[in-house]
């Protein structure tokens, strides 16, 4: 092997791994802009013509729901988790990480040892809670439980972030008479300000694509998210309708590219430390 | 481009205007070319010299070239140097492996969701791009969505699909190894292979580790693929009946609530005991640095 040949082959080597990688997404692109009559015929990328129509077809919505209001509804759930996590996630990893109090360690303990728990184990005590309180098929049961700090991955992501902060910015902000929360507030908040993005990137990306909890507490479609709206399309098989589908499906996934175009930096870096430190 | 006020400072009126002049067009052209990596201002006897070095394409040379000319022109006494410079390539060097970083990594946070799903269960239809390009090559599989013998793998390709989380944990695994051992090794003779199996694999053991544990646990638990492939029922033939499509059809499907709880609890032992097993056999492949100078 020369030296150009052992330059260039793992190059093009992770070239063509990552064409393999990317074109599930970019069949997805291609086909949302395909006229029905080329969606099977050809393995050709490119549409020979763009039908928009898909997307004015998508647009319309799934059984008289608009895409619109299927996005504002999948973004309400979506922020009300980002804030809940955000909030609740990070007040209870202050306790963890400043705090001294009674049983600090057992339950610190304890809360990541719920890390383990299959979402599952929980799922069905919860809904049973939900459906006494009279909150199934309501918003609450998807927001709420983010409001009590029940994420013990991000709360643990925050308290090994504010484990790495000095102390002595909070130590001075009590000798200047603040008290434990007002020293949260002011102090540790803005401090911890990358693990937080971290946590609202990653609540905002699973929320968005959560499909198992929608499904499970929501019934009316006028208060269907978009990922129970492309639901529908799972029971059929019949591909006259791929363009508008995947249309649809493009939408759908516009929200997370955007997001994740933003915060690239904060994501990777995030996610290779909670990783190792976990 | 004011002029110095105070004596201490004060150079010689032109040169002044000249540093200021210099200073104000070393910022341009930073601002003109966003990706200009370094620039830097020196002053000798001779006059002021500019240094740049940037990279970027030719055709922004070029257009930075000119203006260069100009101010030249208009303010003698400057020279200004430009160089596309080994600095330079460097920082493409990087910006290629951010953006490609960022391209593997970007299916990991797409995949989990209902529109890939969807694609995934089209791509392996009957008429899908992968039936059909391993037809090209010989391989006549069919539809892998309804064969029951093939739709496990298709739910399984798409989680290979999203190795790009387990990837950036092992990066930053990698980037942990501390450089002198590898030195060390060199300078022992080692090659790039023996350094491989010597020094990175055991360094990333707790690393392969880690992934290997948090990806069984979230292995059991897929459910999305599988509800959209299979069309919600598991099937073909009860093929792509996971745990947890069973737990949700047992639970809400037949109402059977404590049914489904028990299935959960059993879950959480299943995967308990594989853990512990997993933690078992640890002791024996997984190096920790640490351990050693105990």
């Amino acid at each position: 092997m020369n030296i150009a040949t052992k330059r260039w082959l793992p190059h093009t080597v992770a070239a063509v791994c990552l064409l393999v990688l990317l074109y599930p997404l970019a069949w997805l692109l291609a086909t949302s802009l395909k006229p029905a009559s080329e969606v099977v015929t050809s393995l050709d990328l490119w549409p020979s013509h763009l039908e928009w129509s898909n997307y004015t077809t998508a647009l319309d919505g799934v059984s008289g729901i608009s895409v619109t209001r299927l996005l504002s509804n999948t973004l309400l759930i979506a922020a009300g988790a980002v804030v809940g996590n955000v909030l609740s996630c990070s007040l209870a990893a202050y306790a963890f990480a400043r705090l001294r109090f009674r049983l600090r360690k057992a339950m610190f303990a304890f809360m990541v040892a719920t890390l383990m728990l299959p979402h599952h184990v929980v799922l069905i005590p919860q809904y049973i809670i939900f459906n006494r309180l009279g909150m199934v098929d309501t918003y609450w049961p998807l927001i709420l439980p983010k409001f009590l700090a029940t994420e013990a991955f991000f709360v643990f992501l925050i308290v090994q972030f504010m484990r790495g902060l000095p102390r002595e910015l909070e130590e001075s902000a009590r000798l200047d008479g603040c008290g434990a929360f007002r020293t949260y507030w002011s102090i540790t908040l803005p401090l911890s300000r990358p693990a937080l993005i971290t946590t609202a990137v990653f609540t905002f990306i699973w929320t968005w694509n959560d499909f198992f909890t929608q499904m499970i507490y929501l019934f009316a479609p006028e208060k269907f998210t978009i990922t129970l709206a492309l639901r529908s399309f799972v029971d059929q098989s019949s591909t006259s309708a791929y363009g508008p589908m995947f249309a649809m499906s493009v939408i759908s996934v516009l929200p997370i590219v955007l997001f994740f175009f933003v915060f690239q930096r904060y994501l990777v870096q995030g996610m290779a430390t909670t990783g190792l430190k976990g | 481009m004011s002029e110095p006020r105070s004596g201490r400072h004060r150079l010689p009126r032109r040169r002044a205007v000249l540093t200021a002049a210099a200073v104000g067009l070393s910022t341009a052209l930073t601002a003109a070319l966003t990706a200009c990596s370094t620039a830097s201002v020196g002053t000798t006897s001779e006059g002021i010299t500019l240094t740049f070095s940037w990279w970027g394409n030719n055709d922004r040379a070029a257009r930075t070239e000119r203006a260069v000319r100009l101010f030249e022109k208009e303010h003698p006494g400057v020279t200004v140097r430009t160089s596309n410079g080994e600095f330079g390539s460097y920082l493409q060097k990087l910006a290629t492996q951010a953006a490609g970083r960022s391209a593997f990594y970007a299916p990991s946070l797409l995949g989990a969701g209902m529109s890939v799903a969807l694609v995934w269960r089209a791509l392996f239809n009957d008429g899908g791009s992968v039936p059909d390009v391993l037809g090209t090559f010989g391989i006549h599989t069919g539809s892998w969505v309804g064969n029951p013998s093939l739709a496990v793998y298709a739910v399984a390709l798409l989680t290979v699909w999203q190795f790009g989380a387990p990837m950036v944990i092992f990066l930053a695994g990698l980037q942990q190894v501390p450089p002198d051992l590898y030195e060390a090794a060199a300078l022992d003779g080692a090659g790039r292979r023996r350094q491989f199996v010597s020094i990175t694999v055991p360094m990333l053991s707790p690393v392969v580790f880690f992934n290997l544990v948090l990806e069984i646990i979230n292995s059991f638990q897929v459910f999305t693929p599988a509800f959209a492939i299979s069309g919600g029922d598991g099937g073909p033939a009860d093929s792509t009946m996971f745990y947890t499509l069973y737990l949700y059809e047992r639970g809400f499907t037949a109402s059977h609530m404590g049914y489904a709880a028990a299935m959960a609890w059993l879950l959480l032992i299943a995967i308990g005991v594989i853990t512990l097993i997993l933690f078992r056999t640890s002791r024996s492949w997984v190096f920790y640095a640490d351990e050693e100078t105990r």
